[in-house]
């Protein structure tokens, strides 16, 4: 072979090399065109998957409006005792306010559901012995301005003398420590 | 000066090569030519790829975003459903926490002239607050008081089940059953009006 046959076949080689260097750019440009078109499926799929969550978000929103309501009417007088200290001095001053004879008063904290809304409350034990009225008049008013808590046994008997009557109370007060309480609201 | 061409000096060249076929002409035609296309269609492909992992970027940014989307949305989600789950948990308490002192004052005006409360005890039930276990002692009256007593209670929106009733000597009745309140399987909407 003759330099002018090395000559056409370092050319052909060349000519050879240039072609699979464009060859494999085009691999690369279609594999770069398959990701593309990936992860524009992938832009479908997110796009889909969040449209669910939103639609659910709204029907959930919808469903559940009354008692969210509810809840936003509710949670300020569920959560008017913070603790059971201050419910205590909460009762303690009606008390006062109120002059009524007291015979006895307990409290005593007490689990109420774990892992509830409301985790505990303070029970609380009173005996009164006062005019009917004004018993009752001041039973009316602690229920009405702390409309969250429960008296969950009321019992009532003559008293010693003329118009008074003797009231034993059992009431219980929702305790939420509001630091634990989750105050998120949707 | 001599101006006769020099062509008697060039002898003959005796090694020379045989011309390649004329057809071979076309290889550095063709190597050109590669040449031009080669680098023309890499530097197209070049940018093409470029361009195609910028929109690859662009789009997996759009994704990220929409997938934050989502889960801000289940995180809404979720706290709605805590709402939910506290809303129910306010409900039944506030269920079981309505005032006893109208359900008192309701048994002490029905009593007539002649009859007296000994003594009424309301207890809530510790499983279902929402009951309430009356005892009432009265005297005088007899079975005229009761009925009047019960439609005050019947008044107030609680209706009276598994009555037990005892009269004693002296005109004493004791009188006991446990209330419930009508008004819940009518009213599925939650509101404040529970106390009312």
């Amino acid at each position: 072979m003759s330099n002018k046959h090395f000559g056409c076949l370092a050319l052909g080689l060349f000519i050879m090399l240039m072609g699979h260097w464009t060859n494999a750019s085009y691999k690369k440009l279609r594999l770069a065109r398959d990701a593309e078109e990936m992860s524009r499926t992938a832009f479908d799929g997110a796009v889909f998957a969040r449209s669910a969550e939103q639609r659910k978000m709204v029907i959930l929103k919808k469903n559940t409006i009354d008692s969210r309501e509810y809840l936003n009417q509710w949670e300020p007088y569920i959560k008017q005792t913070k603790n059971a200290q201050f419910g205590e001095a909460l009762i303690n001053l009606r008390i006062k306010q109120a002059g009524i004879i007291t015979l006895s008063q307990v409290y005593e904290t007490v689990d109420h559901v774990k892992g509830g809304t409301i985790s505990k409350t303070l029970n609380a034990k009173l005996v009164f012995e006062d005019d009917y009225v004004k018993t009752l008049n001041w039973l009316a008013d602690l229920e009405g301005s702390l409309p969250a808590i429960r008296v969950s046994n009321c019992k009532l008997s003559k008293g010693q003398s003329g118009n008074d009557i003797k009231m034993e109370l059992s009431l219980d007060i929702p305790i939420i420590n509001s630091e634990n309480g989750k105050d998120s609201q949707t | 000066m001599s101006t006769q061409p020099f062509h008697d000096i060039k002898t003959e060249r005796q090694d020379i090569t045989k011309p390649l076929p004329r057809i071979l002409i076309l290889v550095p035609v063709m190597f050109c030519i590669s040449c031009v296309a080669a680098i023309t269609l890499n530097l197209l492909f070049f940018f093409k790829i470029k361009e195609s992992e910028t929109t690859k970027i662009e789009w997996q940014e759009i994704i990220e975003e929409e997938t934050l989307r989502k889960s801000e949305t289940e995180k809404l989600i979720e706290l709605i459903k805590d709402e939910d789950r506290r809303a129910k948990d306010v409900y039944d308490w506030v269920e079981g926490s309505r005032q006893l002192q109208p359900l008192a004052v309701g048994v002490a005006r029905s009593m007539g002239v002649k009859s007296s409360i000994e003594e009424l005890s309301l207890v809530r039930d510790v499983e279902n607050p929402h009951q309430i276990r009356i005892g009432l002692d009265f005297v005088n009256g007899g079975q005229k008081q009761l009925d009047s007593t019960l439609s005050a209670i019947n008044e107030l929106g609680y209706r009276a089940y598994s009555a037990n009733q005892t009269s004693g000597q002296g005109g004493q009745v004791d009188y006991q059953a446990t209330l419930i309140w009508q008004k819940i399987s009518n009213n599925n909407n939650l509101s404040l009006n529970n106390n009312e």
